[in-house]
């Protein structure tokens, strides 16, 4: 096998901190379970099995903190497990009543079986899926990057501290969950910003990724463009998108995901099924919603209700003929920049990690493809690395100032900050003033006013989440994502005061303690200035 | 990608329910955050002892006979060059404005103007550094690349779906990326309605 370059598969996966103890049922927290089941999960599965075939294979994954906290947290898991049994039911119900129907039948099949093999994985690491990776990465098939704290967009906090904060948390909290310090880190959205090389350099970070102007447009210009890693002034190397592969994928029109043998998101048994027979797996509130469990294919332009079957097997046929010709495409990419550039180029494809397997059903079982189908050529001409590998084999790389940039829409702030959620700008910044302020009057802060501290640094972090501004801007559950931002803005406030004032309120602490307790180490001194 | 920045000066209005917050934080202060490579957002508050101070300072009739101003000067390399006004309503707390110029930095003064025009600033902002935008003309004596070959790395990139700047030393694509560049420029300028070229001006260093 000639290696003429590398390809690079970075999947991004996040979640806001949702959790909410005081309520039997939550609504939002589904995103958390429905991300369990349909991406997370399968994942696990699909790298499993790479091993268990002895097909070799690497990935770099983000898990970011807030991710990782609500997967490590006992009430999360132990509410995701009743989920799981309630949806394991409703699939075997479902078998029951497909069994005179082959058009659907083979998909209750599917469903049942994979919700079987989730129960499983679930239970072999006792609810803690964390473990799951940790051993991916302990054995050397995926590199963990962590991401900023609470996923704050760090090109719009004006206070250094605040900003240094959100990448050490973040680092402390890796160590905990993975028993290293992290490598290389996702800045949310992809934004950077001047300057924040310097803190990654200081956290022991080797690496981030960026959107691809933020390679293209640095200074000086960048001499093998996106196919090679840039180093900061600072030492930290920057890998960006490759955007040919981004679109292969991502687009609407032409992108994988769009095939009619895939499965149809918007038909779910939640909407289609009688009342009575669908209730008990509703949420409390009894509005019909989606369950996940679909029985039909995208089919093509044309009205929910005119959507064909899905078909199993011509879905997974599709997953791998779209694999085959991914990897046939990155064959000539690779052959095509081997002879421009005069070395080998490293293509990095990035995605959230959350559109394999929740949005493209069929996503997981692509990615399984992808590492079979390379294993199985034996003239290919590239090969999968993580940055680390790269940057070990290569570690001569040009020194470049990257552009700050973002992933977002027009490649810029504006999908964080536009008339929807501008608002909450004003606070966000004082609050994180305020924070400094307070910590560094109590340097030495004990008892209640330490714990006082700690949470106002969790409300902080809470509220900086860029998950907030982005539901504003798209437009869907805007309604949760003001309270939430607001009531963290509050809650923050109050402690403040009551810091400042010598008057902890106990009863008030101690309640947000256990709604909002991400980072539960978490050490208010990281806010001295 | 970038496909067009915003292009002209907005208020807005605000349909969110901000109970349970506080208007403002009872400080007399502007900051400013980079929306795109052109465009500011401006956010600030005026407590009332500098109200307080400026009537004492300049008369009861200071406020009817001044206007609300914010003064944007550009601070690359560290010098303040020249500048712009824009005017802002009283009730506003907020304000987005286009700099009409890519790669440079900028710092707010938020004041008043007299009516003998004399300006009086109140609170200075943070300095601003905008993100970058458009390929770099340095090039790198350790990483020599010919032009022709860095042109076929741009295509191979998709940089037109990534947006495109000043490439100046290249023959073959520059005309198109100038062309789209000047486009840009021209859309971003601030309106003559909000930001009357009358009112930009120099500081004399």
């Amino acid at each position: 096998m000639n290696i003429q370059g590398y390809w690079c598969l970075q999947l991004h996966a996040h979640l806001p901190f949702v959790r909410h103890p005081n309520y039997p049922d939550f609504l939002e927290e589904d995103w958390l379970y429905e991300a369990i089941t349909e991406t997370y999960l399968p994942l696990i599965s699909v790298f499993e099995n790479l091993i268990k075939d002895n097909i070799d294979f690497r990935l770099t994954m983000t898990l970011s903190p807030s991710l990782a906290n609500m997967l490590a947290d006992s009430l999360l898991q132990s509410r995701y497990c009743n989920k799981l049994n309630k949806l394991i039911e409703l699939s075997y119900k479902e078998l029951e009543r497909t069994k005179n129907n082959p058009a659907f039948h083979n998909t209750a099949v599917m469903y049942n079986k994979n919700l079987i093999c989730c129960k499983q994985i679930w239970e072999k690491y006792n609810g803690n899926i964390l473990y799951a990776f940790k051993n991916l990465q302990d054995i050397g098939k995926i590199e963990i990057i962590t991401c900023c704290a609470t996923h704050g967009f760090l090109p719009l906090m004006t206070n250094k501290t605040v900003i240094k904060a959100q990448i050490s948390i973040a680092c402390k909290d890796y160590q905990k969950h993975f028993g290293k310090r992290p490598r290389g880190i996702w800045l949310a959205e992809c934004a950077y910003n001047y300057g924040v090389d310097e803190i990654l350099k200081n956290e022991g970070l080797k690496f981030f990724f960026s959107e691809a102007h933020g390679i293209l447009y640095a200074t000086p210009r960048p001499k093998y463009g996106v196919f090679a890693p840039i180093y900061c002034p600072s030492g930290v190397a920057v890998f960006a998108r490759d955007m040919e592969t981004a679109q292969q994928v991502w687009s609407a029109e032409s992108g994988y995901p769009g095939d009619f043998d895939y499965r149809e998101f918007y038909r779910d048994i939640g909407y289609d099924l009688d009342y009575d027979y669908i209730k008990p797996y509703l949420h409390s509130d009894g509005v019909r919603r989606n369950t996940g469990i679909k029985y039909h294919r995208i089919t093509g332009k044309t009205e929910l209700n005119n959507k064909q079957p899905y078909n199993p097997i011509w879905a997974k046929n599709k997953a791998k003929i779209h694999a085959q010709n991914f990897v046939f495409n990155r064959q000539n990419q690779i052959k095509y920049l081997r002879t421009i550039l005069g070395k080998e180029p490293i293509v990095v494809s990035m995605y959230d990690a959350e559109l394999f397997g929740h949005w493209w059903f069929e996503g997981p079982e692509f990615i399984n493809q992808i590492f079979r189908t390379i294993a199985a050529d034996k003239k290919n001409n590239f090969t999968f690395i993580t940055p680390i590998e790269y940057l070990k084999k290569f570690p001569v790389n040009q020194v470049s100032n990257p552009a700050p940039s973002s992933w977002g829409a027009k490649g810029y702030y504006e999908v964080w900050l536009n008339e929807k959620n501008d608002w909450i700008y004003m606070h966000l910044n004082k609050i994180a003033d305020r924070m400094v302020e307070i910590a560094s009057t109590n340097k030495n802060a004990t008892g209640l006013k330490l714990k006082a501290l700690n949470q106002a640094a969790r409300e902080l972090l809470l509220a900086q989440s860029s998950d907030w501004p982005f539901i504003m801007t798209t437009g869907t559950m805007v309604e949760y994502a003001e309270k939430r931002i607001k009531e963290h803005i509050y809650n923050f406030n109050t402690l403040y005061e009551q810091i400042k004032n010598n008057t902890v309120n106990e009863n008030f602490l101690a309640n947000l303690e256990n709604i909002n307790n991400i980072f539960p180490n978490i050490d208010y001194k990281v806010y001295i200035e | 990608m970038v496909n067009s920045f915003s292009s002209k000066l907005e208020n807005k209005t605000k349909p969110v329910n901000k109970l349970g917050l506080p208007k403002d934080y009872g400080d007399t202060a502007i900051t400013i955050l980079p929306k795109d490579p052109v465009s500011i957002f401006a956010y600030w508050s005026i407590n009332r002892e500098t109200k307080k101070n400026l009537e004492s300072k300049y008369g009861n009739d200071f406020f009817k006979n001044s206007k609300l101003v914010i003064r944007i000067y550009d601070m690359t390399d560290d010098t303040r060059k020249t500048g712009f006004d824009v005017f802002i309503d009283t009730t506003d707390n907020s304000y987005y404005i286009n700099v009409g110029k890519f790669n440079r930095s900028w710092v707010a003064d938020i004041g008043y103007i007299t009516s003998k025009g004399k300006f009086i600033s109140v609170a200075k902002s943070n300095i601003l550094n905008m993100p970058k935008y458009g390929i770099s003309a340095i090039t790198d004596e350790q990483w020599v690349m010919l032009e022709s070959e860095f042109e076929k790395i741009l295509k191979t990139s998709n940089l037109f779906n990534v947006g495109t700047s000043s490439l100046e030393n290249s023959k073959e694509i520059s005309k198109i990326i100038f062309e789209k560049w000047k486009k840009i420029l021209s859309n971003s300028l601030p309106s003559s309605q909000n930001v009357p070229n009358s009112m930009a001006f120099v500081i004399k260093k």
